[in-house]
């Protein structure tokens, strides 16, 4: 069961669109629902994730109960195939309860899988999340024992006390922030799904935040969009970032405004949680993944042993060596005492008979002062094998001809031949997924 | 519908000026007196030839209205290789759209 520690009523768990949910009533609720649940013989639950009271209050729920719950994002949440997709991976019957469907229906749910019996069995609970799916892979289930989240809270101590729920709610990250915050009795502030720099800087400075983690595409658009007012972000003393490399430009540029900010460059993966990680305040792209957690580079690919490891992927081969440690399939460097994570091992670019990542020649085109951001894909070609694009965002008032011009410069005064783009797409704003991380497609 | 001398001088223009700002790693200045590719003093090199390939169809594309995909057997062709020099490029435009 995922509780409170050290529970005060009174206190706001959620602000969500502007609306205080304290601990006591949040609880109070809570305890109704799960004890509503524990009478049903729904022990699979699929919930319609949205960054609300609603969807927390049914998640944590469903934990307390002893049921197995998977968040699920709207878009596939209402898409057919996804659910036969996921039924038909799990051996598995869900209830699909949907954020509108407020009465839960009486039917059982099955499964045949030998990981979910065992739960179901012990009436232990779980939660399932969805790997992203990138590069081409399928999506993986995986399933993880909220205790041992719990666990590692109590562990690491509280470090905020109010944050926003930026991540998706069905994300690892999103759960994590969810369950840290409400373990810790701390507050989390609700602006909806799809958070803008302006939504986010409004939310800091009106609730007196003072721990925000996004990604680096997000401080990406947060910089350039000239939303780093430090007059506006007194209260922040903490940002993390992760889920994709960061920049270095811009850590700087942010290190610069806000000289006091303390940087946490995380490393998580759906399958081991977010781990703990030690970060280079001088030098805020470099970390190292911390003691609890320990690491270790094979054949160049980083394995690592968590806290929070996955009970197994319900949908394919588990990634565990022979003595227990997880294959993450990131290419990773040590450099002193930091870890440096160069990319997916299926993202490296074979060009020229070198080898490297688009993140590579991102960090080099940042330097330009014109580019507000860039991402480099690398697409198939029959000539030489693989061309590089670069889809570049400049700034509003950038002349596109003038542009390409001092970009052809820039290249030869910075950049390696090999790394030099082939194609050049000028965009006048940024595009990031949802899930606030660069589209690697043209 | 062929192009005309002047239209395939004007795609080609379009093209040089906008390689010799846009390319890194290639002098494009005096091109009409050099070897484009395919020799060791050549201008591109199998690298950039192809951004100069991606030039000469966006530039196509903008003058014409219409596309045109300059594939790998294109300018690997030894009978008559397009990119050896601007007349060559010239002659390997015309015959490809007619």
């Amino acid at each position: 069961m995922v509780k409170v520690n050290n529970p005060q009523d009174h206190k706001p768990f959620l602000v969500d669109q502007g609306c205080v949910v304290t601990y006591g009533e949040f609880d109070t609720q809570k305890k109704q629902l799960s004890q509503y649940l524990k009478q049903t013989s729904l022990n699979f639950i699929v919930l319609e994730a949205e960054n609300n009271t609603k969807t927390y209050m049914r998640f944590l729920s469903c934990l307390d109960a002893g049921k197995i719950v998977f968040l699920c994002p709207s878009y596939q949440f209402r898409d057919a195939s996804f659910r036969e997709f996921v039924e038909s991976e799990t051996g598995t019957t869900f209830y699909w309860w949907s954020s509108s469907g407020d009465s839960v229906v009486s039917r059982a749910t099955v499964t045949s899988h030998s990981l979910l019996t065992r739960l179901e069995d012990l009436k232990q609970a779980g939660f399932i999340v969805r790997t992203s799916g990138s590069s081409g892979q399928r999506f993986k289930l995986v399933l993880h024992n909220p205790e041992n989240f719990v666990r590692k809270y109590h562990q690491i101590g509280c470090h905020f006390d109010k944050t926003i729920a930026f991540s998706p709610a069905e994300s690892i990250a999103g759960i994590e922030t969810l369950l840290e915050t409400y373990t810790h009795g701390k507050t989390l502030i609700c602006g909806g799904d799809r958070l803008s720099p302006a939504s986010v800087v409004s939310m800091i400075e009106k609730y007196d935040v003072d721990y925000f983690q996004t990604t680096p595409s997000f401080l990406n658009l947060f910089v350039y969009s000239g939303y780093l007012l430090p007059e506006r972000l007194k209260s922040l003393k903490k940002i993390a970032f992760g889920s994709e490399p960061p920049q270095g430009p811009i850590l700087m540029e942010i290190k610069k405004k806000l000289p006091d900010l303390i940087f946490m460059h995380t490393y998580g993966m759906s399958e081991i949680g977010i781990l703990k990680t030690m970060t280079n305040q001088d030098i805020p792209m470099e970390h190292t993944i911390d003691s609890i957690n320990p690491f270790r580079i094979s054949d160049g690919f980083l394995e690592v042993k968590s806290l929070t490891p996955m009970l197994g992927y319900l949908n394919a081969e588990n990634p565990y060596t022979d003595d227990g440690w997880v294959k993450t399939m990131d290419v990773a460097q040590v450099n002193g005492n930091y870890l440096k994570i160069l990319g997916r091992a299926s993202d490296q670019i074979n060009l020229a008979g070198r080898k490297f990542y688009p993140s590579e020649v991102e960090e080099h085109l940042l330097e330009m002062c014109e580019i507000n951001d860039v991402t480099i894909i690398p697409v198939p070609n029959e000539l030489i094998g693989t061309v590089l694009v670069a889809k570049v965002t400049v700034m509003p008032e950038i002349d596109e001809a003038t542009f390409r011009k001092s970009f052809k410069s820039f290249c030869e005064a910075h950049l390696p031949f090999y790394m030099f783009p082939h194609k050049i797409q000028i965009l006048r704003s940024s595009e990031v997924s949802p899930r606030s991380k660069k589209i690697r497609k043209l | 519908m062929s192009l005309t001398e002047a239209q395939l001088s004007e795609i080609i223009t379009a093209s040089l000026n906008r390689a010799l700002n846009e390319i890194p790693g290639a002098d494009f200045s005096d091109a009409d007196k050099k070897i484009l590719f395919g020799k060791p003093d050549a201008i591109l090199d199998s690298l950039n030839l192809v951004s100069f390939v991606f030039i000469i169809e966006e530039e196509f594309e903008r003058l014409t209205g219409r596309t045109i995909k300059i594939t790998t057997q294109d300018v690997l062709s030894s009978n008559a290789p397009p990119f050896m020099n601007l007349n060559s490029l010239k002659q390997f435009l015309s015959k490809k759209e007619s």
